[in-house]
């Protein structure tokens, strides 16, 4: 079924082009826009856009991520940084980022910084979000854990609060850089003369349909791949941070009745609770 | 008023901070210290504001954007739950359409415009389908999830103490969905706003979008400035009106996190 | 005078499952009767089968073989309701509407539902909280709502599935105390399944109990602790004596299942 519909979908539209049910003008049958997709591809141009478009993806993703994180994760465990900060991220988070197009436009000039800025906006709220959020939900008793083992601030913030708000962090940069894309591809389209979103409102003013869906097919097909890349690139790295938090929470075990073994830790004077099991 | 002032000593940061930025940006901005062109005064910005809503501008652009922004959320709304619902409960058209829609959901809604303007009569129609596209998307997305997400326990002791058919929608499938169904209108409504600004941007002369523009092409800073605080301020209606119904027109739901 | 016709009877009933292309005998001729107005309760080690054949007799999974009769005094009236392990509630519902979901579906009109969900939330003590939604209530409460639900379907059988499994001992030795009480009120067929055999004992009136998968019947034992019941049944020597008997065949059950499990891990 999840090959059949749209094989359908995409025959009866070739069929409708061709026997003219609807304008070719507007709707070319799909197999002239592969062709044509093919042939550009080949001929170089609509790769070169599509590296275009990439390129300010990147740039405006790597503006974004590390600021982003660096941010997210301060404002986690600064209470003060937190409320003095969510403010502005409240404010601005619900507002078009392609509204900030035309200040751009005025305070850089026409050009690649507005528009890799533009785009850089919309990711970074959004990372700042997910790993606040990442920070905010982690499980308290990671924390417990960490300060009864003796770690504190620096080493709890290495090896128990980061490892813990990974997921989040990378689901925000995944989302991030999706958003990026979205407003990227939009700014191209109103203001730019490069790329894969100035390619489709060129073709639309030229009324070049099938180069037109072309490009709109390229638009459509680069995401995937992108994030399966930044996932997979991202598990690499930081597996042993995924470890520790895994010894972590290992630790949580109900502890064994030894007396001996509380004896020994040197921290045990407090009476501090270990991992309970219930967490009311 | 007591509680007024409890709650400003609590978050006396979080009202302060702006308030201080307001403050260090008039200054800087009189003195020079910011290029004035670039960050008029903030005093100068209200002042347009004001003149903008006085003269009545304001209030055209908006209406047009609000009305806009009604019919696209509306369009996608009626379509993205019956969709998304369909596509819950019957497994096969959710199989054949992921595709399709996995495609279509993370293009730009603004690219969109030149096949919608191909479908339908250019103009308005257009401009109020193209807004609709992510958000159709958005909701029948979060709407099927909602469905899928119901506990199946609950599902089995509904059937087994005698709801079938049509009850067993309307009495648990439907209910069950409903939190997150509404999640995906209220994001949904969001982003109607981003895409109608956008597409304000491009094809309209009329509009908060299309004002902005205008603003821009003439170089009045101002009323750029101010057009972006209203539609700053409708983001923020928009995206956190809703949230506040939500209490009371789901109260079986214990919040946990929200998106 | 013929023995009086079994309130449900299982008649050789058996249950296979299809799961990633292996089949799972589930249950393996399962035949066993209640008697009108007997708590009868079913026991045995985990993946013997107890919740699949509780949901044979309530007729949410269909069986591979064998049949199930359930005896209907009442033409029109449900045949059985259920009281789930984990409550199962509809959450988007107060718990008065809860309790009358069933009476709804069989379109009883408003007043009657009412005036029942009244009298069952009563019986269970939860009055009070008619207009409360789920989630504000505790475990315990929740699993009362459910039993108040099954009880207001006025079934001729009463089925129950470890209802009290996920309860802390605490507020489960309450609730026992509670369902004894209920019964003995009610004096409907009940057919219990539980994990625990000391639960079984001091509620019901026989014992099925099951061996490892697949789930036979191993022996059926009658328990004579006499009626009415009270928590302090389980002070008396008999009921030790009943415990240390029927222990001894379970526990070879329960080591054969977690032999089974092991040799399933290293498989």
């Amino acid at each position: 079924m999840a090959v059949l519909l749209p094989t359908a979908l995409l025959v009866l539209w070739e069929i409708c082009s061709r026997f003219a049910v609807v304008p070719p003008r507007y709707f070319p049958p799909p197999t002239t826009v592969g062709w044509v997709l093919v042939d550009r591809v080949v001929a170089g141009d609509l790769g070169a856009q599509s590296l275009v478009t990439l390129a300010r993806l990147g740039s405006a993703f790597a503006i974004a991520a590390l600021p982003g994180v660096l941010l997210g994760l301060l404002m986690g465990v600064a209470r003060p940084l937190r409320d003095a900060v969510e403010p502005y991220i409240a404010f601005i988070f619900p507002v078009p980022k392609i509204t900030l197009l035309p200040f751009l436009l005025i305070i850089l000039g026409v050009g690649e910084p507005a528009f890799v800025l533009t785009g850089a906006t919309s990711a970074f709220f959004q990372i700042v979000i997910s790993t606040l959020g990442g920070v905010q939900t982690m499980d308290p008793r990671l924390l417990e854990v960490g300060r009864n083992y003796g770690a504190r601030g620096a080493r709890l913030f290495w090896k128990i609060i980061l490892p813990a708000a990974l997921p989040s962090i990378f689901t925000g940069l995944r989302l991030g850089l999706g958003l990026a894309l979205v407003a990227l591809v939009a700014v191209e389209f109103i203001a730019a003369k490069s790329g894969l979103g100035h390619l489709v409102y060129r073709h639309w003013q030229m009324l070049s349909t099938p180069e037109m869906y072309a490009a709109f097919a390229l638009v459509g097909y680069r995401l995937r791949p992108l994030s399966a890349c930044l996932e997979t690139t991202a598990r690499v790295p930081f597996t042993r941070f995924f470890r520790s938090l895994l010894d972590v929470r290992a630790a949580c075990k109900p502890p064994r009745t030894r007396g001996a073994a509380s004896a020994r830790a040197p921290w045990s004077d407090r009476r501090s609770p270990r991992c309970t099991g219930s967490w009311t | 008023m007591r509680a007024l002032g409890r709650w400003l000593t609590e978050h006396w940061i979080a009202v302060g901070s702006p308030l201080l930025l307001l403050v260090a940006w008039e200054w800087a901005s009189a003195t020079g210290l910011l290029r004035e062109a670039f960050f008029p005064r903030p005093s100068t910005i209200a002042a347009h504001l004001r003149q903008l809503a006085a003269d009545g501008t304001l209030w055209g652009h908006t209406a047009m954007t609000l009305i806009r922004i009604g019919w696209a959320f509306a369009l996608a709304a009626v379509l993205g739950v019956s969709v998304g619902l369909a596509m819950g409960l019957w497994r096969r058209l959710r199989d054949g359409l992921d595709p399709v829609f996995a495609v279509i959901y993370p293009i730009p809604s603004v690219l969109f415009l030149p096949f919608v303007s191909f479908l339908v009569p250019p103009g308005e129609i257009a401009l109020v389908v193209t807004t609709a596209v992510t958000s159709f998307f958005l909701i029948a997305f979060t709407t099927t999830q909602g469905v899928r997400q119901i506990d199946r326990l609950v599902v089995e002791a509904a059937v087994h103490y005698g709801a079938r058919g049509w009850r067993l929608f309307a009495t648990v499938l439907l209910p069950g969905a409903l939190p997150l169904i509404f999640t995906g209108l209220r994001l949904g409504l969001g982003f109607a706003l981003i895409v109608v600004v956008a597409v304000e941007i491009v094809a309209a002369s009329r509009g908060l979008g299309a004002l902005l523009w205008l603003s821009w092409q003439i170089l009045k800073i101002e009323d750029m400035y101010a057009t972006f605080f209203v539609i700053a301020f409708l983001g923020a209606l928009l995206s956190y009106g809703l949230a506040a119904f939500r209490a009371r027109l789901l109260p079986w739901v214990q919040d946990v996190a929200e998106p | 005078m013929p023995p009086p016709v079994p309130k449900v009877l299982v008649n050789e009933v058996s249950v296979t499952f299809e799961s990633h292309g292996r089949s799972v005998l589930a249950l393996d001729r399962i035949s066993l009767q209640a008697h009108a107005g007997e708590f009868l309760c079913i026991v045995g080690p985990s993946g013997s089968g107890k919740s699949t054949l509780l949901r044979v007799v309530a007729g949410l999974l269909r069986q591979s073989a064998g049949a199930v009769r359930i005896e209907a005094d009442r033409p029109g009236m449900p045949l059985t309701a259920m009281v789930f392990q984990e409550h199962a509630l509809l959450p988007w519902r107060t718990v008065r509407d809860n309790v009358t979901f069933g009476l709804e579906n069989r379109g009883v009109p408003r007043a009657e539902r009412d005036a029942r969900a009244r009298e069952m939330l009563a019986m269970v003590g939860l009055t009070r909280f008619a207009r409360h939604y789920p989630h504000q209530l505790s475990g315990g409460m929740k699993q009362r709502v459910g039993i108040a639900r099954a009880l207001a379907n006025d079934p001729e059988v009463l089925l129950m599935d470890e209802p009290l499994a996920a309860l802390d001992a605490q507020t489960r030795t309450i609730m026992q105390e509670e369902l004894l009480r209920i019964w003995a009120t009610l004096g409907k067929t009940v057919v219990y399944v539980t994990h625990s055999l000391e639960e079984a004992l001091l509620l019901g009136d026989r014992i099925v109990l099951l061996t490892a998968r697949p789930g036979r019947v191993s022996q059926v034992y009658s328990v004579d602790l006499g009626r009415p019941r009270g928590l302090e049944v389980r002070g008396s020597p008999a009921y030790g004596a009943l415990l240390e008997k029927i222990w001894s065949q379970l526990r070879e059950e329960v080591v054969r299942a977690m032999a089974e499990d092991r040799r399933g891990e290293r498989a």
